[in-house]
């Protein structure tokens, strides 16, 4: 069972132009091509205005995968 | 005679402490003053010299984001050795693809040492062992007052080399000479009209021309001051720019066509406020510059005190060490609108009587001081205006060649004539480009060959080899061309063709850090071929967007 919030998976599919069940836990920019710095940024923004939460530059820096963007979520308590 | 060294040490006479950068990283604000350029760059000087390099050797410089970038520059072009900016591995590339292309670029440009950072350290000995060169790390350099300056050094010398697009292995070196890039930098201050209160802002990569002249050697040696960031802080927090050309009042900055979207996109207009008054122009180049862009990022930060006429445009290339045209700065960037039939049917750009199913062309500008161009088609002759065809330039400042390939010089300089390989039309005394001849791709201002591309798809299991073919599609909301594969597969299986496109896109990522935008797989004979037997770029991109979206494509 996922743990990460269909939300952002969602919003994963639409950014790196995948289909949502190619979307797993585990992905992260390194593992994953479509990941790359402007998916990364858009990526970022479309969380910010979808779930109405605002990264700090300290958190755009440490995100590197899904689990880092959900432990962040998590600490805005989201 | 003077040389970018001998130049240099003239600042470094008369103010040794002016500020020449405000080199900003992880929120932090270095001011390097001409001396401590000097003094710094001086260490690398020292430090070549002891291990045996010496005029005309090659010097191949891997380094992130800091001011050894420039140290080990200035450094190596102190003792006339020739250096060489390249990019270092992404998180994603392959490492050992990576390490077996520089092993053949550091071959065949001889290269006598390699500057890189320390977590790189361990990759770059592995090829530089087995090849006897010397590597060396920003730690292991020491500061030095004592400066060298070698005094042989002639302005027909080559001063660097600019490696341009294609695979690490098979990256040309474009060499230029001391008087070249002088003389360039004398042709574009004119139409720039560059004076002593510019203050020029970039995030730009040095190894890329743009980065490495406009942003570098431009404020350098005209002695202009320079606010420099990180690219891939740049690209994680756009706003860093806006914030950077607001405190220090940037007058000049140059970017390629996506970056004006993409700061669009993600500078929020209705939470964040900047007064960027102060610019006389951000100049679109690298990439074809639209006028739709330009539109988008007037509408939205003419509030920031954007005018329509800071807005301008370049064509420059490595090749010319930099700029051939610019648009007048003070003037909107005129925009010509063409007819499409006329401009498909017979290349010929006529002038559209409305707008209606027109294509517009953002003009380039006018050509710099000491340039010539001509419009010339396939047999290589000169075109009258509105023709389209291939742009050549000659001028003061053309490279000398590409470093140690005489061949693949010959091809593309006749007669003192620079064949460039790019499309476009010439009219009014201002020049428009439309298209590319050669099988270039350009995403994000970085030049992709589409054959690379396609040589490596070629070596993925599933693909019927040499049945592929790489376009590349503009796509208006992100302001740069997207890459898509069309490969010929007999795999039926949706696991097997997930599998498939998967090892592309893979493959692509690691060796050229290129992000496939889709992998389009099609039964066998789908290709189309030209009559001499050759896949059709042109016909297949034509015959992908009928297909998938339904769209007639005019080019």
């Amino acid at each position: 069972m996922s743990k990460i919030n269909p939300k952002i998976k969602d919003i994963c599919a639409r950014v790196f132009n995948l289909k949502s069940n190619e979307i797993s836990d585990d992905m992260s920019k390194e593992n994953t091509p479509e990941w790359d710095s402007l998916n990364n940024l858009t990526l970022l923004t479309d969380i910010e205005k979808e779930l109405k939460v605002k990264f700090s530059a300290r958190d755009i820096t440490n995100i590197k995968s899904l689990k880092d963007i959900e432990i962040i979520l998590k600490a805005k308590g989201l | 005679m003077a040389t970018l060294v001998s130049v240099l040490r003239e600042h470094c006479i008369t103010h040794p402490n002016k500020i020449f950068c405000r080199f900003i990283a992880r929120d932090k604000e270095e001011c390097i003053s001409y001396k401590m350029l000097i003094e710094n760059s001086a260490g690398y000087a020292h430090h070549y010299k002891c291990k045996g390099l010496k005029k005309g050797d090659s010097v191949i410089i891997i380094l992130k984001h800091s001011p050894h970038l420039f140290y080990s520059f200035i450094g190596a072009m102190m003792i006339g050795a020739i250096p060489s900016i390249l990019p270092f591995p992404s998180e994603r590339q392959d490492i050992n693809l990576h390490r077996d292309s520089m092993e053949k670029l550091s071959q065949r440009i001889g290269a006598k040492s390699i500057v890189t950072y320390k977590e790189n350290l361990e990759e770059v000995n592995q090829i530089a062992r087995d090849l006897g060169i010397d590597t060396v790390i920003p730690e292991q350099i020491k500061f030095n007052k004592d400066v060298i300056w070698e005094d042989d050094i002639e302005e027909n010398n080559i001063a660097f080399l600019q490696h341009s697009s294609g695979t690490t292995g098979l990256k040309r070196g474009v060499a230029l000479s001391h008087k070249s890039v002088l003389s360039q930098l004398d042709n574009y201050a004119h139409p720039i009209k560059l004076d002593s209160k510019d203050v020029i802002i970039s995030w730009l990569p040095l190894y890329h021309d743009m980065g490495l002249i406009a942003c570098f050697i431009v404020p350098l040696i005209k002695n202009i001051p320079l606010v420099m960031m990180d690219p891939f802080e740049w690209v994680v927090m756009p706003r860093i720019l806006f914030e950077n050309a607001q405190k220090n009042k940037a007058t000049l900055c140059w970017l390629p066509n996506f970056a004006y979207n993409l700061l669009v996109r993600y500078i929020d207009t209705s939470n964040e406020k900047y007064d960027l008054s102060s610019f006389r122009a951000i100049i679109d180049c690298s990439e074809p510059c639209k006028a739709h862009s330009f539109e988008i990022f007037h509408n939205a930060f003419s509030k920031y005190g954007i005018k329509s006429e800071t807005l301008q445009t370049c064509y420059a290339m490595a090749e010319n060490v930099f700029a051939i045209t610019q648009s007048e700065l003070g003037k909107k960037v005129r925009v010509d609108y063409v007819d499409k039939q006329s401009f498909v049917d017979k290349h010929y750009a006529k002038k559209a009587d409305n707008k209606e199913n027109a294509i517009n062309f953002l003009s380039v500008g006018k050509l710099i001081p000491n340039t010539e161009i001509k419009i010339v088609n396939d047999k290589r002759k000169d075109l009258a205006e509105r023709y389209v065809g291939e742009i050549s330039v000659k001028t003061n400042c053309l490279f000398s060649g590409y470093f140690k390939l005489p061949e693949e010089s010959a091809k593309v300089i006749e007669d003192g004539w620079f064949y460039t390989g790019d499309l476009g039309y010439y009219v009014d005394g201002e020049l428009y480009i439309t298209g590319r001849k050669k099988d270039l791709i350009i995403v994000h201002g970085k030049n992709y060959y589409a054959h690379d591309i396609e040589y490596l798809a070629n070596h993925i299991d599933g693909v019927k080899k040499g049945r592929c073919v790489a376009i590349g599609i503009y796509n208006d909301s992100i302001g740069s061309e997207e890459v898509i594969l069309i490969a010929e597969t007999e795999h039926q299986s949706q696991e097997a063709s997930s599998r498939i496109i998967k090892d592309i896109k893979k493959r692509v990522s690691e060796d050229l850090n290129l992000l496939l935008k889709d992998v389009y797989l099609v039964p066998l004979k789908w290709l189309i071929k030209t009559t001499s037997g050759k896949i059709s770029r042109k016909e297949n991109k034509r015959k992908y967007l009928k297909e998938k979206f339904k769209i007639d494509s005019e080019d």
